[in-house]
């Protein structure tokens, strides 16, 4: 019963979640924070050089979470899939429009027989990135909106169709020499804050903030690697009153190659000449 | 200078062609001709006539060439001229006249009868008579007058010689401003009787008997003096042309002629004056026929011919002559000697010895081989030459004769080159001091500048770059103290000619190793990129060609390093410093090359040798 009880709401959660939500569940009293979760995400961005323009953002992430036996590393969550075409428009502005093929795994070890263990996720996504000098450290001012279709592992589970709107500030500061250049090894504070809108969401619009701290270390103009921790809540989609909790460790390896004739190559510094 | 140009049997035919040739075809037929024409230097307008016989021009008939241009008269001066006469088959044969005039204006004219008239002065030659088959035969006059104003304002020579056949008749007379010669001459044209030349001044006479000049008198200023020349009976004699040749004899005969002013200023100069206007005629006649044109004045002389033995010592004294006179004066001349001399009393020695070979030998025998070379030797007595030339004679024992000035001449000449040899040795070591002075001034300068380089880079460069400069250092050094230690001075010269081109060649080395750090600091900043990195939003810069680069500053430079501190000679200074230049240089060129294909090859290589041939800093054919 208990399992036939928990499939019926897992099918409310994915299938009328909203209505469930708007009609079904109360909002407690006060908050409520879930226990948070321990994640582990390792993450590649490329940045490969197309035209004088144009480069090609290619992202890959592996990201996994915690089991009852083994924290952060556990198992495999998503594998997650983001490409775009960037353009560049100065030195310091530059905006991106792609697609993002997320795999989920089902994490959820009490799922249904019947369930499907992997789903797809599809996003458009396109985003606007500003950075500025201050002092001898960067700024970043992100912003990025997705629209996205989920859907759950359900057989027959139908596309959801979710808007998000993110912002995301980040600072990179050099510790040891004094700009950002090679053999640099700098700290990158940052918070990134994620809405969401669309007929599923009811009221927890909120559904990210992320805290996070990295540690890079610039090994060529072409070459990054970081590390760091990340603390991140937001509201539930099921209820707006319940949050959820993460500690996700983070693995990042940048890299941007250009495949370019040298003679294509030139000018590399003056953009808009 | 009066240029052939006549021998015409090309020019000719052109130049009937190409001013208008009258006359018929037919070649045996007389032709004649009105045009241009030109003899040695004479161009003017000509009309003549002539036949061919095969290509030659045969002059025929009359004669006629003049030139008179009115700019060049109105402008400044004209030269003109005017031939008239005939030839019979390419002699010039009946009446003849030449005029010369240079002539300038004072540009007044007038119209007379319908003709422009301009008043002319100048001076004008006119030679006038009769020749019979290229030979003077009537009287001829030579007359040159100066005109004023298209008059005669004075004459300034004249001649009348009566011929007969080329031969002088009867009597003559020459005469000038100064004076007027009168002679005779027998039916054979030789000189008789007196000549006297009448003048206010100096009177002077020379006496002939039978073309044999017995005496010339000269009255000098009131002063008789008398020049006996020959005696009156000659045993055996020739007949010769008074000419320049029989002045120089009779000068020979009685030295005393060659002294008196008044001898060189009377007959004498008259007659040149006058041989040289017959052979300005005689030269034009030969360029267009054939003719004798001179005054052919005869004379008899004492003949002394020469046998074979004195033609071979005369030969051989002028032979050696020529390279003896030479060496003299080329000592006598050098400068470096001169200014020696006032220093070196052996040298003035030498010196003033060469000085009396000189005097003594060089030039009288020059003289004797002078006349030897004209032809006059046959006609003076040797002996008496010799002794003229020679007062002195050559020494005790010894007689007049060309053996014996043979053996004097001889033993001046190996004085010369013994002289010229102490003089060669002087000279040698004179020079090769010089030349040490010089190179151990230069040796110096370089050798400071090998010493002091050290000082002056300490802790500027790397230790390795100071290494290297102190092993040229120490490589000059002991190179220097081999030099200082060879005694031998020839040696020691050859060593430091060497030496100053060998530290040169270390001067250039050091330089290499000098710039190398500015060098490798220009090419790493060259091979550098501004990258602009899309994550950090800002330009990094990033090092290209890296395998060039690493070749570069981990083989090459290693590698030259070590060539300049290991076994190093002056040679492979050169060289290693060349190797320094080069390699910059390549590296500065490579830097804008497509260079994808090397940078693969230089990966597998590690043989310096090997990688820079293969970046192109040596040529296959220059590894070393």
């Amino acid at each position: 019963m208990k399992k036939l009880k928990l499939i019926i709401i897992g099918a409310l959660f994915f299938f009328n979640v909203p209505l469930f939500s708007q009609y079904g569940e109360e909002l407690p009293e006060e908050s409520y924070y879930k226990e948070p979760k321990t994640k582990l995400w390792v993450n590649t961005y490329g940045k490969i050089r197309i035209s004088k323009r144009l480069y090609w953002d290619a992202q890959t992430h592996f990201r996994f979470q915690e089991t009852e036996d083994t924290p952060f590393i556990g198992q495999v969550a998503q594998i997650y899939n983001r490409h775009a075409l960037g353009y560049i428009y100065s030195k310091k502005v530059n905006f991106s429009l792609g697609g993002v093929l997320r795999l989920n795994l089902n994490t959820n070890k009490e799922q249904d027989i019947n369930d499907r263990s992997l789903v797809p996720e599809w996003r458009i996504w396109h985003q606007y990135q500003f950075a500025q000098p201050v002092y001898r450290a960067m700024v970043y001012h992100r912003l990025r909106i997705e629209h996205r279709w989920t859907q759950g592992f359900e057989n027959n589970s139908e596309y959801i169709f979710r808007n998000r709107w993110r912002y995301l500030f980040r600072a990179k500061i050099p510790l040891n020499h004094h700009k950002l250049k090679p053999k640099t090894l700098y700290i990158a504070p940052e918070s990134e804050l994620i809405m969401q809108s669309g007929k599923a969401v009811v009221g927890s619009v909120m559904e990210d903030l992320r805290l996070t701290t990295t540690l890079g270390y610039i090994l060529t103009p072409r070459l990054t690697i970081a590390a760091g921790g990340m603390y991140s809540m937001g509201q539930s989609l099921e209820n707006a009153g319940k949050f959820k909790q993460a500690f996700t460790l983070r693995f990042h390896m940048y890299y941007s190659p250009d495949f370019r004739k040298v003679k294509n190559k030139l000018p590399a510094i003056h953009f808009n000449d | 200078m009066i240029r052939f140009i006549k021998k015409d049997s090309l020019i000719f035919p052109f130049l009937l062609l190409l001013f208008g040739a009258i006359g018929t075809n037919n070649a045996q037929d007389n032709l004649s001709y009105t045009g241009q024409y030109q003899i040695n230097a004479y161009k003017g307008k000509a009309s003549f006539n002539y036949y061919l016989k095969d290509v030659d021009t045969i002059f025929h008939g009359n004669f006629k060439m003049q030139r008179s241009n009115l700019n060049a008269l109105l402008k400044e001066e004209d030269s003109t001229f005017f031939f008239k006469g005939n030839f019979t088959d390419n002699l010039p044969n009946g009446p003849w006249v030449f005029q010369f005039g240079k002539f300038q204006s004072n540009k007044n004219t007038e119209v007379v009868n319908l003709q422009y008239k301009i008043d002319i002065s100048g001076v004008q030659k006119e030679a006038k008579g009769v020749l019979y088959q290229g030979k003077p035969d009537g009287k001829w006059d030579i007359v040159v007058n100066n005109i004023s104003e298209s008059k005669i304002a004075n004459t300034l020579f004249k001649s009348s010689i009566f011929f007969n056949r080329g031969i002088p008749q009867k009597s003559f007379q020459i005469k000038n401003n100064e004076g007027v010669l009168v002679g005779r001459f027998l039916r054979d044209g030789l000189a008789h009787d007196e000549w006297v030349n009448y003048t206010n001044d100096n009177p002077e006479t020379w006496f002939f008997k039978n073309g044999i000049l017995e005496k010339i008198a000269v009255d000098y200023n009131g002063n008789l003096q008398d020049f006996p020349v020959f005696k009156a009976s000659i045993p055996n004699s020739k007949v010769i042309n008074l000419d320049a040749k029989y002045l120089s004899i009779i000068c020979i005969q009685n030295p005393n002629l060659s002294n008196s002013i008044a001898f060189k200023e009377g007959i004498q100069s008259l007659l040149k004056e006058n041989s040289l206007y017959f052979n300005e005629i005689n030269t034009i006649l030969n360029a267009i026929g054939e003719s004798t044109f001179s005054p052919k004045f005869k004379v008899k002389v004492p003949y002394y011919p020469l046998n074979k033995k004195d033609r071979s010592i005369l030969d051989s004294i002028a032979s050696t002559y020529s390279t003896g006179e030479k060496l003299n004066q080329a000592l006598l001349n050098d400068t470096q000697l001169n200014i020696l001399k006032v220093s070196d009393e052996e040298t003035n020695s030498l010196y003033n010895q060469l000085e009396n070979i000189n005097t003594n030998t060089i030039i009288p025998v020059g003289l004797l081989i002078e006349n030897y070379s004209k032809g006059i030797l046959e006609y003076v007595e040797l002996n008496k030459l010799i002794s003229q030339l020679w007062p002195d004679g050559f020494g005790t024992n010894s007689k007049n004769n060309l053996e014996d000035l043979n053996s004097y001449f001889m033993q001046n000449y190996s004085a010369i080159q013994t002289i010229k040899e102490k003089l060669d040795a002087k000279l040698h070591d004179i020079k090769r001091a010089d030349e040490f002075e010089n190179i151990e001034k230069v040796m110096i300068k370089q050798i400071n500048n090998l010493q002091n380089v050290i000082d002056s880079v300490n802790n500027q460069i790397p230790e390795k770059h100071t290494n290297a400069l102190s092993k040229i250092k120490t490589f000059a050094e002991s190179k220097l103290s081999g030099y200082s230690k060879t005694t031998d001075l020839d040696k020691k010269l050859e060593i430091g000619r060497h030496l100053v081109d060998c530290f040169e060649n270390l001067i250039a080395l050091e330089n290499g190793v000098l710039q190398l750090s500015t060098q490798q600091d220009t090419i790493t900043e060259l091979y550098k990129d501004q990258v602009w990195n899309p994550f950090m939003s800002n330009l990094m810069t990033e090092g290209v060609k890296k395998r060039i680069i690493s070749a570069y500053s981990k083989v090459i430079i290693p590698h030259l390093l070590e060539q300049t501190s290991v076994n190093l000679d002056c040679e492979k200074a050169k060289s290693i410093s060349l190797l320094y230049t080069t390699t910059y240089q390549r590296m500065l060129q490579l830097r804008e090359e497509d260079t994808r294909k090397l940078e693969r090859k230089i990966k597998k290589t590690e043989d310096p040798i090997k990688v820079m041939r293969l970046l192109h800093i040596i040529k296959e054919v220059s590894e070393k």
